[in-house]
């Protein structure tokens, strides 16, 4: 009966039923394609990364319980004592030979908050897996990666804010993917100071709403950042007392979007970096 | 489940079409209606009481069409519809409306120092309830009209209501035009082919035009519209005009191919609204259904123009913003068509491309911003001699976002003209736009899989 019907007379049928056809034998090799949410497409990426990471890192894997040990809260506070001797107010100049490296708030800093002459690698969705893959336009036009830039030019400081597009992957390969990033950019640039920037929080509500894309897990990441910083040459900058709520989360005056702060308060952030500027 | 997600594409409907055309014709009716009950209690699963208020809005209306039927006394058949009626309206002023109800009164409460607060509902929108309470009431009332008996097959009526193509967001189809369909219609691979043609032609509008084009609006609004530059106001106002039409216009189509596919003729819901002169002619080529549905069921029972012109269309225009949201500003928007209507209806001077252009943009932003605050800041970039000093930061913010998605937006801009459609009708035939179609169903899957279709699910910072 079928061998009856006139495919050209149904061009859309026919040519619809081949494309799906085809579509089926070459996704055959990669199956579960057309169940995936983006969840799933996360924990797909994810899982691709963490192989090749853990295959290179096993040993710096291991080390992750060393970090975990719980500081004392001495410790804590002999060093934010010596930490307030050192930072000053700076101004914009100070920015002069600067880099920043980030995702999309790092993005609204340069766009909104008046970074000076500073130059910033950032991009809406950046991750420690990415950072050292993608190309960056800098102002001059010119593409490169993070690693030609480095290599070409010396910045007398360095600031990083990496981590919450992160929260999707593993959580220990992503400390480890972090810290080496840190690492390769000290190798680099050894005569740079490096801030390490804790990830700014998101609002209570959207908070609420997701299982990884949460304060908490924000929170978690930015501890072992902090954990990276030894006050010398790398130093712990954390934000979020700017637009905290009183529970800790992004409050709902600064933000439309729940998880970025409104243009205009970029320059109270920027202000607010310069608070911490160290010679 | 919205038409443009995997699970839909992917799962739901292709099990829906293979169990639809394998079982006998006098099955038809109930894989339609199962399948419509499993595709709306899958978009209310965090709700189910949602679902049962679908299925109570069927009962009360089946019975009370049916004593309106039986009723031999006028005061019976008028108890009934009140009765039925008063259910319709009732529950979805409970769910759309009461909060924004409660607020306001509590504003002027607070106003006389009076110290009485009503508590609010915090009740959530039962999804597709503004349009299958519309539907619903449309059947009730043409059954007090006489227009046809009172449907005596449940099934029949629950398949009408709960008929998952245009169940959540239109057409507003009346059981008038799709009765005898019920009944009876065709099934042939010709409906299959112009229903499926259809169907990815919406799907590229609202995955590949409106969903790409509205992170534009959505990045002026987290960025802040006070440091916004005016160029990116035009640039995200005309964005955002676009995504309303392709979103919806889009999905209207698709409700329409679906419905061909199983041998319905849905009614057309646009006709290239935005090459319109005057606004009354807008408001006859966008949303077509649900306009017809206010004239039919409000503005002629008031008298249309022949008693009270200007105050029917007031209440018309005033219940079509209410319609589209419980907020003030959809109050204005409507408002501001039966303003422009009224003044074409009195000078005849406003016409044009221009002059609609200017009434569709202006139309959208009051659409599209609850805040009037924030409209009037918006205002202002729009026009920056309003207000001195109100530099942008970002000057080349329009240069990045256009660039970002300057393809869809002016394929959005041509899509707006009748180009397309008529180059379509000419050649739809042809082998070339069934080849050009499976392209972009193609793109659209990879939009989609690429999360590139939805703002909220594309979770990046």
């Amino acid at each position: 009966m079928f061998a009856k019907i006139q495919l050209q007379k149904y061009p859309y049928i026919t040519l619809l039923s081949i494309s799906f056809l085809v579509v089926a034998l070459f996704w055959k090799l990669e199956p579960g394609f057309i169940n995936q949410s983006t969840d799933d497409f996360m924990e797909m990426s994810d899982a691709e990364i963490v192989e090749d990471t853990i295959s290179e890192e096993v040993v710096s894997a291991e080390v992750v319980p060393e970090w975990e040990l719980p500081e004392t809260t001495e410790v804590t506070e002999v060093i934010e004592e010596t930490n307030e001797g050192s930072f000053f107010v700076a101004d914009r100049t100070y920015f002069d030979h600067a880099l920043f490296i980030g995702d999309s708030r790092t993005v609204g800093l340069y766009e909104y908050g008046d970074l000076g002459n500073a130059i910033a690698l950032a991009d809406s969705g950046m991750s420690v897996y990415k950072v050292f893959k993608q190309k960056f336009e800098l102002p001059s036009g010119e593409k490169q990666t993070l690693e030609e830039l480095l290599s070409e030019e010396q910045f007398e400081k360095i600031y990083i804010m990496l981590g919450i597009n992160e929260l999707g992957y593993s959580f220990e390969p992503t400390v480890v993917k972090y810290e080496k990033m840190v690492e390769r950019i000290e190798e680099l640039q050894p005569d740079a100071i490096i801030f390490l920037q804790a990830n700014l929080h998101i609002t209570k509500s959207k908070s609420g709403k997701s299982e990884i894309y949460n304060n908490e897990n924000i929170d978690r990441f930015n501890r072992e950042v902090e954990k990276l910083a030894d006050n010398k040459k790398r130093f712990f900058l954390d934000a979020n007392e700017l637009f905290d709520d009183e529970e800790g989360n992004l409050s709902v005056e600064y933000t439309v979007d729940e998880a970025h702060v409104l243009g205009k308060y970029y320059v109270d952030w920027v202000d607010w970096i310069l608070n911490y500027a160290v010679d | 489940m919205v038409f443009s997600s995997f699970v839909f594409l992917f799962q739901f409907l292709p099990v829906f079409l293979l169990i639809y055309f394998l079982v006998p014709a006098r099955f038809k009716n109930c894989v339609i209606f199962a399948g419509s009950l499993v595709f709306y209690f899958y978009g209310v699963k965090d709700h189910p009481a949602y679902f049962l208020l679908i299925i109570l809005s069927i009962i009360i209306n089946y019975l009370a069409a049916i004593q309106i039927d039986q009723s031999s006394k006028d005061s019976g058949r008028k108890f009934w519809l009140f009765a039925g009626m008063f259910y319709n309206i009732g529950s979805l002023f409970l769910f759309k409306y009461a909060d924004f109800f409660v607020e306001n009164a509590n504003w002027i409460l607070s106003q006389v120092n009076s110290g009485v607060e009503f508590p609010y509902t915090n009740l959530i929108l039962p999804i597709g309830i503004s349009f299958y309470t519309f539907q619903i009431s449309s059947y009730l009332i043409d059954v007090y009209r006489k227009k046809f008996p009172a449907e005596r097959s449940f099934l029949l009526l629950g398949t009408y209501l709960c008929l998952f193509p245009q169940l959540i967001a239109g057409p507003i189809v009346t059981y008038e035009e799709v009765r005898e369909q019920l009944r009876q219609r065709t099934h042939s691979l010709e409906n299959v082919e112009e229903g499926l043609k259809t169907f990815t032609i919406g799907l590229a509008l609202k995955v590949l035009i409106a969903n790409r084009v509205s992170s534009i609006w959505t990045q002026a609004a987290t960025i802040g519209y006070e440091s916004i530059s005016t160029p990116m106001a035009w640039l995200a106002l005309i964005a955002y005009s676009l995504q309303i039409y392709f979103d919806f216009y889009g999905y209207s189509l698709m409700a329409k191919g679906l419905g061909r596919i199983m041998g319905f003729y849905f009614p057309d819901n646009f006709k290239e609204p935005y090459l319109s002169k005057t606004v009354s002619e807008f408001w006859r080529r966008w949303h077509i259904t649900l306009g017809s549905w206010f004239r039919e069921y409000v503005y002629i029972p008031l008298g249309g123009n022949r008693s009270h012109h200007y105050r029917n269309l007031f209440i018309v225009w005033f219940l079509t913003g209410l319609w589209h949201g419980a907020s003030w500003n959809f109050v204005l928007w409507g408002l501001l068509s039966f303003l422009m209507i009224a003044l074409e209806k009195k000078f005849r001077l406003f016409s044009g491309h221009f002059y609609m252009a200017a009434f569709i943009l202006f139309s959208w932003l009051l659409f599209g911003i609850s805040d009037l605050t924030q409209f009037g800041i918006y205002l202002t970039k729009l026009f920056p001699f309003l207000k001195a000093g109100s530099e942008a930061v970002f000057k080349a913010d329009y240069v990045k976002y256009f660039s970002e998605c300057a393809v869809p937006f002016c394929a959005g801009i041509f899509c707006c003209s009748d180009i397309p459609r008529k180059i379509y009708e000419k050649r739809k035939d042809s082998f070339l736009i069934s080849l050009i179609l499976v392209l972009l169903f193609w793109a659209c899957v990879y939009s989609i899989y690429l999360g590139l279709d939805d703002p909220f699910l594309y979770y990046q910072f």
